[in-house]
């Protein structure tokens, strides 16, 4: 990232060079300051992932070796290959996607929508109403999981992934407060002349906001993603063939009363972790850069 | 000057009528959603809590003696402490730590990416994976934990056996889980206006300064977020600790129930003793709990700023 | 600004933006009748013949077990081709799934997820149905099972399920360890007062009061309790006697071996263990030279330390206590309320249950048939320990879990009480005497509403 780019867009040109030469020998220090604190938490932060995939590469009998091993002391790279054997890993995978794709569909649709009209349109009890929306999440959900599964029921939705999917298109609290917060912090001007201009609310919802908009959605889109791929209890209630399951439920399927094939366990969890890591490293800039102000600031 | 949408004050105009139909067509799909999948559960688990049910034969009426024996029920209380515990100690821990990873990753230091990668890593992992593994280091003989503390020359802790180390263990453990606060402030750091941090240095403000000054009033609306949706969600704490406790038989809580947690009590109450009209009860008990604390967080959120109410 | 064309733009604006929500709401309908609910035909595998019932079975083994039980599920869909198919999916042991789907009215048609100590606190709330007259119809009439087994199973004059697995619980130890302390391994100590010698022999601790080796860290009051010669429940009256001054002794006994040992230190150790199923067993790296196991361990040592000699014995008992104890909990196989096949899932566990069906799957996950024949199979007994866990099972003194509806939290009680007397917050009468109180509050509450 160039220096020029980083000093328009992030708060970190405060810690840029300044012209005065002790502000400069400051903000060396602090940036090298930062620099080990960062590798130090970092490696922290990475030790129990390591530890998944040296893991996933010993035997059965290494894994629990005392004192234990930093490094697998013959590789079984066999063991992945085991792993997406001993369940149907790929079969699992390709229905988590699908699952996951229409459920960030339906959430990134409806949530910005229901968002849209908390924040950026005032009517009378908009508040109050935000809040009893938002308390249907302050209620554990297992004491609605039996009436809501009759719902299901009689919709006969009981055994598909509808369950999982369809509710999706029709709000998550949790992402339209998200939204909701940042989009009450797109100041009014924007808007205002649009209205002048005369567009009406859905066009400024569509052409103003939501490009606006784009960095927060895709971490709604993230969110969503993480969230629907690692759900353990909605798959488990409404899926009853064991050919529809995601793999947050197959990876339960190494495990056994007394234990489990920790080593093919932790393969299969390495290998769901993949696509998402480099996804996520190839576009975490989108998700951080914040509701671009670009356009509007100073 | 946003007049189109803004009520006229006083009476009941045209354009209230407008911008109410306007938000509600907006916020649509919610009421749609709320309606089909939302209010007939909830207001089941309402009528459940007034009585008997044992899941398998139909609710029978007993008023309000679920919630006369939530007062006298001893383990319930446990639970009830321990949740506390979680939400008034370990969840400003985990935002101040978050908040400070953030700060962090906002600075411009080389291979930023990897270690964002990095940060967030941890919350992509799946559940039963990550616990185990965390199940090993905590272990008091060949878990690394020890083993570090051991150069230190600190006698080995029993992370989860120890009923005075149990809790702190799992606040521990969860700084590794805050990968989606650290992203929500990332991106609220990004749209701290730059101006505004230029004009507070030429103010001659230090970066402390600038930091309580400038950014935390700016992302005020972000770590509003954070800390409402947190409050929800440590009350209903559950999975990390019911699957680092539970044992072969189903039984989960940890030595002297030192990781029962409010939803674990729930859960067990529901689905392993068979009392859901129980459990229903201890549902809008904590709907209460959560209602109250996060309304009070609204009333007193003034300090929030948002620029599109300048 | 005028009035006029901003009302204009909010009708449209509103129009609009139902349109969205129509939109949306469609979308989600139109996707919907994509996949039929539990249909057959879809399966792999599964002709969808008419007149063919089609079981789901869910079951509580995952991993090795449930591919071994999935062998027998396809001899049995081989053998009853065209007229039932059974579909096995695993929950687990997840208890909300099998409760919410049987709440919501869908009920699997054959469920073995549930612990025998359950089996009356489902069939008491009425969650399961009787398969009294299919067994009279069958000609199963208990001769060929277990007492005790076959007893475990009745309840209120109706039989709930069957077993086809079952546990034997004993104590396993090492004989080379027992000799290194002089003990005759060929004798193992047949009274508590024997094995507080052995055990305490076997002890190693360090100059800082470290433990490296204990003989054996006695737990579980519902086998100790009943060892001492207690009982928890007499169903008689209907009263919880957790407080059976039999049961407070033995958990005095057992909280003696962690005050000996310092409580903090046996805590320090046992977090040490490793991996249950792995080679770092905490007996198996003689960290724990007696250890309480049942006839499952076998596999488990031939597996992981198959050098390692290991014998089993009946636990000690003390004086006016029980020789030969053991305790026998299993899943047992039932069929929910309101299922739409009774007759397919009986015919399903009828056919499990047959001599030559359970043994080979008992076999396989080395568990106890609860048969006597095939449990008496050269496959089973050639090995003297296995022998030992069905003698045990085929004696006086095999417990159940005690046939009232509060188990589950009778028994997470008990845990709990253990774990406070270890810890010392409590003694063991006042522990057990809140048990018995708290229980026995429970247990007339649902015998009233019963």
């Amino acid at each position: 990232m160039s220096a020029s780019e980083s000093l328009s867009r992030t708060t970190a040109n405060a810690m840029q060079p300044r012209g005065l030469s002790s502000r400069r020998n400051q903000d060396r220090l602090m940036k090298a300051l930062a620099y080990l604190i960062a590798s130090f938490v970092a490696l922290a932060f990475v030790f129990p992932l390591y530890w998944m995939v040296t893991t996933s590469l010993k035997t059965d009998v290494e894994i629990f070796k005392v004192p234990p091993t930093l490094f697998p002391l013959d590789p079984q790279w066999q063991n992945y290959p085991a792993s997406t054997q001993y369940i149907p890993f790929w079969q699992y995978m390709f229905n988590t996607l699908v699952i996951c794709a229409l459920t960030i569909i339906g959430t990134v649709i409806s949530c910005s929508l229901i968002a849209y009209g908390f924040a950026r349109v005032r009517w009378p009890g908009r508040n109050a109403v935000f809040i009893v929306y938002l308390s249907t999440i302050m209620l554990p959900a297992q004491v609605t999981m039996i009436p809501l599964y009759i719902v299901f029921r009689q919709m006969g939705w009981v055994g598909t992934m509808w369950p999982l999917v369809v509710p999706a298109f029709f709000g998550n609290a949790l992402y339209v407060f998200l939204l909701r917060q940042f989009f009450m912090t797109i100041p009014n001007e924007l808007t205002d002349a649009a209205r002048i201009d005369g567009a009406n609310e859905l066009g400024i919802f569509w052409r103003i906001m939501l490009p606006l908009l784009k960095p927060a959605l895709a971490t709604v889109a993230l969110f969503t993603f993480v969230a629907t791929y690692r759900d353990f209890l909605g798959p488990l209630i409404y899926l009853t063939e064991q050919n529809q399951w995601t793999i947050s439920l197959g990876l339960k399927m190494f495990q056994n009363m007394y234990g489990a094939q920790w080593q093919l366990m932790m393969a299969a969890a390495t290998l769901t972790m993949i696509p998402t890591m480099i996804l996520f490293f190839l576009t975490q800039r989108t998700f951080i850069e914040g509701i671009a102000l670009t356009g509007i600031k100073g | 000057m946003a007049v189109a949408t803004k009520p006229s004050s006083g009476r009941w105009s045209a354009s209230k009528t407008r911008s109410l139909l306007t938000g509600l067509a907006f916020i649509s799909p919610a009421i749609i959603g709320f309606i089909a999948f939302a209010a007939w559960p909830i207001v089941q688990s309402l009528y459940y809590s007034f009585t008997d049910y044992n899941i398998f034969q139909p609710p029978y009426f007993i008023g309000l003696e679920n919630y006369q024996d939530l007062v006298n029920d001893r383990v319930y209380r446990i639970a009830l402490v321990n949740t506390f515990y979680m939400v008034f100690i370990g969840l400003p821990i985990h935002l101040v730590f978050n908040f400070f990873m953030a700060l962090l990753l906002a600075t411009q230091i080389r291979g930023l990416s990897i270690y964002r990668t990095i940060f967030y890593l941890p919350s992509i992992t799946p559940v039963v994976a990550s616990t185990i593994v965390w199940l090993w280091l905590f272990n008091g003989q060949y878990g690394i934990l020890n083993e570090i503390i051991g150069w230190f020359g600190i006698q080995p802790i029993g992370w989860l056996t120890d009923p005075r180390f149990t809790k702190p263990s799992l606040i521990f453990m969860g700084m590794w889980f805050g990968g989606n606060t650290i992203l929500i402030y990332l991106a609220g750091l990004r749209d701290v206006p730059v101006s505004l941090l230029e004009a507070a240095e030429l103010d001659g403000a230090n970066a402390l300064r600038k930091t309580w000054h400038v950014t935390l009033p700016m992302i005020s609306p972000v770590i509003f977020y954070t800390l409402i949706i947190n409050v929800i969600g440590y009350f209903q704490y559950f999975t990390e600790a019911w699957v680092l406790t539970a044992t072969r038989d189903g039984a989960a809580g940890g030595p002297l129930n030192s990781m029962l947690f409010y939803a674990m009590y729930l859960y067990q109450s529901a689905f392993q003793l068979f009392k859901m009209g129980y459990a229903s009860a201890q549902a809008w008990v904590l709907f209460a709990i959560v209602l109250i604390a996060t309304g009070l967080l609204f009333r007193f959120s003034g300090w929030v700023y948002y620029r599109s109410e300048e | 600004m005028s009035d006029q064309p901003t009302r204009q733009l909010s009708r449209r604006s509103f129009l609009q933006m139902v349109g969205v929500g129509g939109a949306a709401m469609a979308l989600a309908a139109c996707t919907v009748p994509v996949a039929p609910a539990g249909a057959p035909a879809g399966q792999a595998g599964a002709p969808a013949a008419s007149g063919q019932a089609f079981l789901n079975y869910w079951t509580g083994w995952s991993g090795f077990e449930f591919d071994e039980l999935q062998k027998l599920v396809d001899k049995f869909n081989e053998e009853h081709k065209d007229k039932i198919f059974v579909n096995m999916t695993t929950v687990f042991g997840q208890y909300e799934k099998v409760l919410t789907a049987i709440a919501g009215g869908n009920p699997p048609d054959v469920v073995s997820a549930v612990w025998l100590r359950e089996l009356v606190s489902m069939a008491a709330r009425g969650g399961l149905q009787p398969i009294t007259g299919y067994a009279e119809a069958a000609g199963i009439d208990g001769s060929e099972y277990f007492p005790q087994f076959w007893d475990a199973w009745w309840y209120n004059g109706d039989l709930w399920g069957l077993m086809i697995t079952s546990n034997s619980q004993v104590i396993a130890y090492q004989p080379a360890l027992f000799e290194e302390v002089g003990a005759d391994p060929a004798n193992p100590p047949k009274s508590t007062t024997d094995l507080d010698l052995v055990a305490q022999s076997l002890e190693k601790v360090d100059a800082n009061g470290n433990i490296e080796r204990v003989g054996l860290l006695p737990a579980g009051l519902t086998w100790w309790g009943r060892v001492f010669g207690g009982s928890f429940y007499n169903a008689e009256n209907q009263t919880i006697t957790a407080n059976d001054p039999k049961i407070v002794a033995a958990l005095e006994w057992e909280a003696s071996y962690r005050q000996r040992l310092n409580p903090e230190k046996v805590a320090a150790f046992q977090s040490g263990f490793g991996d249950y199923m792995s080679t770092q067993n905490s007996f198996f790296v003689g960290k724990e030279a007696m250890t309480q196991v049942g006839e499952w361990f076998i596999q488990f040592q031939k597996k992981f330390a198959p050098d390692l000699v290991m014998e089993f014995m009946p636990a000690p008992y003390p004086e006016g206590g029980n020789d030969n104890t053991t305790t026998f909990d299993g899943s047992v196989f039932t069929i929910p309320t309101g299922v739409k096949t009774p007759d397919a899932s009986w015919e399903f566990i009828r056919w499990l249950s047959e001599p030559q069906n359970m043994g080979e799957f008992c076999f396989n996950i080395q568990n106890v048939p609860p048969k006597l024949a095939p449990a008496s199979e050269e496959r089973f007994v050639s090995d003297p320990r296995f022998q030992l866990a069905v003698n045990l099972l085929n004696g006086p003194h095999a417990f159940g879990p005690d046939k009232m509806p509060v188990n589950s939290l009778l028994y997470s009680r008990l845990a709990e009480a253990e774990s406070a007397v270890f810890n010392g917050q409590m003694t063991a009468q006042a522990a057990l005497d809140q048990v018995t109180t708290e229980v026995q509050a429970e247990l007339d509450k649902v015998l009233q509403r019963g």
